[in-house]
């Protein structure tokens, strides 16, 4: 495998699903619904998981998703691998994000909000009860469960940072995917984290150039996806973690969000919404390279047996 | 007098078959020609000196190799090698050996082995064709990663030797399988020709004779 190969391969699993979903959520993000929150919001979480699906089908196949559903005709020897339930999750979320939404829209203030509290707790209820990773247990089930509604309230405590924090949790998810062994939970973050990124720099260009302000991606449908997917991730990786990653890191890396509130001080006191994002953001991103840290002095990172080995996928697969 | 005779043989290797039933030991293989079977002994393996060998190529070029350690099983062989060995062996994705530890962890990861959800390997014997002088094929049943599949190996006896606890018989096995077949398909095509198909796997047993108890 060359190098023009890998880039193809690259393409294939991480920029083509990340463009796929910034080209979805497009209108919301700069079209004519940009000023109408729940359609942003909708549409933010919806390319998120979308983006998530396409990377996955593309570095599985579409058949390790349809094989899934009971009406499957899909015939296969191969039992259905545990992770493989994240894909059904995404597609959940995917369509759950429009239905909050809508009944979003339909509420009045204040019920709006505990509907965004219900679908999540369900949400959390219904993975925590019926998704199960290796050696399930009790209690891994019930940490599942309140991870999922810990990571999408630490996605709403972000704010308008909500999107760049999303780039942040999956770029990180994806660095401790690679170190644990997980190559493909790792380009599947890395798709994710991409889409988010786009996304958030789609909407602050957005921003810049026009002259009426858009409204940020701020909890409800997109803090549901992004928080349900990144906790599942997050579950699965440590999961199937075959290099003792700290176990507290991938609960700590699905609730970066939370250092949206480490300058949350300097954000408040924001002359505009673009000065509010870039702090609540920092602290994010602070937040994520301490726990970066902390895993590093934890867990040798450099690998004494490592060779000189010029393969470009080295640290994929080990060698 | 060769009526009687096929007959004889016949009522014998009856006799002899019933017998193996009985044992509780229940020989899975069975060969297609055998005028007369000898008893079988039971053999445990010794976990140190049997291993599976496995060898896959790397980015079109070199055949990297790596090492399943201490297989566990039994294998029921009559050492006149009047019918097939019959093996149920498993290894643990555990005990994989690459020479390094960072890899080690990666092919048991789920792209590869996925040890965490499909913790063992194992194979069964089904039927024997004698090929030569204690050289059989064996066909028989390989799990892996959830994934059954029927599959024919050559295994010749590599020897029968004496230990301290009594005899030690060993085998080797050879036979080459497709990864993909198992649903291991990381690395063929996504991402491209990484890593071979084409798995060549040769399996090193030793075993110790298990004496039977001896009824009071």
């Amino acid at each position: 495998m060359d190098s023009t190969e890998l880039l193809k391969y690259a393409g294939s699993v991480v920029l083509i699903p990340a463009f796929v979903a910034c080209c979805a959520a497009a209108p919301a993000l700069v079209g004519p619904f940009r000023t109408r929150r729940s359609i942003v919001e909708m549409s933010a979480g919806f390319a998120l998981a979308l983006a998530f699906l396409v990377s996955f089908v593309r570095e599985t196949s579409y058949e390790t998703i349809s094989r899934q559903f009971p009406w499957s005709a899909v015939e296969s020897a191969a039992p259905i691998e545990r992770w493989h339930r994240l894909a059904l999750i995404a597609v959940a979320l995917a369509i759950l994000a429009p239905v909050l939404s809508t009944l979003r829209v339909m509420s009045s203030r204040g019920v709006d909000r505990l509907l965004s509290v219900g679908f999540v707790v369900s949400a959390a209820f219904v993975i925590g009860s019926f998704v199960e990773f290796p050696e399930s247990s009790f209690t891994r089930q019930l940490s599942l469960g309140l991870l999922c509604g810990a990571s999408a309230y630490a996605f709403t405590l972000a704010g308008g940072a909500a999107l760049w924090s999303a780039a942040v949790v999956f770029a990180t998810l994806a660095v401790l995917a690679m170190l644990s062994g997980c190559a493909s939970f790792a380009v599947l973050c890395t798709a994710t984290a991409v889409a988010a990124a786009g996304m958030a720099a789609t909407t602050a260009i957005a921003g810049w150039k026009s002259s009426t302000e858009g409204q940020p991606v701020a909890g409800g449908a997109f803090a549901l996806v992004a928080g349900v997917l990144a906790a599942s991730v997050a579950m699965a990786g440590r999961a199937y973690d075959t290099m003792g990653i700290p176990p507290w890191s991938w609960f700590v890396v699905a609730c970066l969000p939370v250092g949206a509130l480490l300058f949350g001080g300097l954000a408040r006191r924001s002359p505009n919404r673009g000065a509010a994002t870039f702090w609540k953001m920092l602290g994010v991103l602070l937040l994520a390279i301490a726990a970066f840290l902390a895993v590093a002095s934890l867990h040798p990172l450099d690998d004494s047996d490592a060779s000189d080995s010029a393969d470009p996928m080295d640290g994929i697969y080990g060698g | 007098m060769p009526l009687t005779t096929a007959l004889s043989i016949l009522a014998l290797s009856g006799i002899l078959g019933f017998g193996f039933m009985s044992r509780g030991e229940v020989p899975r293989s069975s060969t297609a020609i055998v005028a007369s079977v000898s008893e079988p002994i039971n053999i445990k393996l010794d976990a140190v000196h049997s291993a599976a060998l496995f060898r896959i190529q790397h980015l079109g070029a070199g055949f990297f190799w790596g090492r399943l350690n201490a297989l566990e099983g039994t294998v029921s062989w009559p050492l006149d090698d009047s019918a097939p060995p019959s093996f149920a062996v498993t290894a643990k994705v555990a005990n994989i050996d690459s020479g390094s530890e960072k890899l080690d962890a990666n092919l048991q990861g789920p792209n590869f082995f996925s040890a965490k959800e499909f913790p063992e390997i194992r194979f069964v014997s089904v039927s024997g064709t004698r090929l030569g002088e204690k050289v059989w094929r064996i066909d028989g049943e390989l799990t892996l990663r959830g994934v059954t599949k029927s599959v024919s190996t050559e295994c010749l006896v590599a020897g029968i030797g004496k230990g301290p606890m009594g005899k030690k018989v060993g085998f080797e096995c050879t036979l080459t399988i497709k990864r993909s077949d198992f649903g291991m398909e990381w690395g063929i095509e996504k991402p491209p020709k990484m890593l071979g198909d084409e798995v060549r796997l040769i399996i090193a047993i030793e075993g110790d004779e298990v004496k039977a108890a001896v009824a009071e």
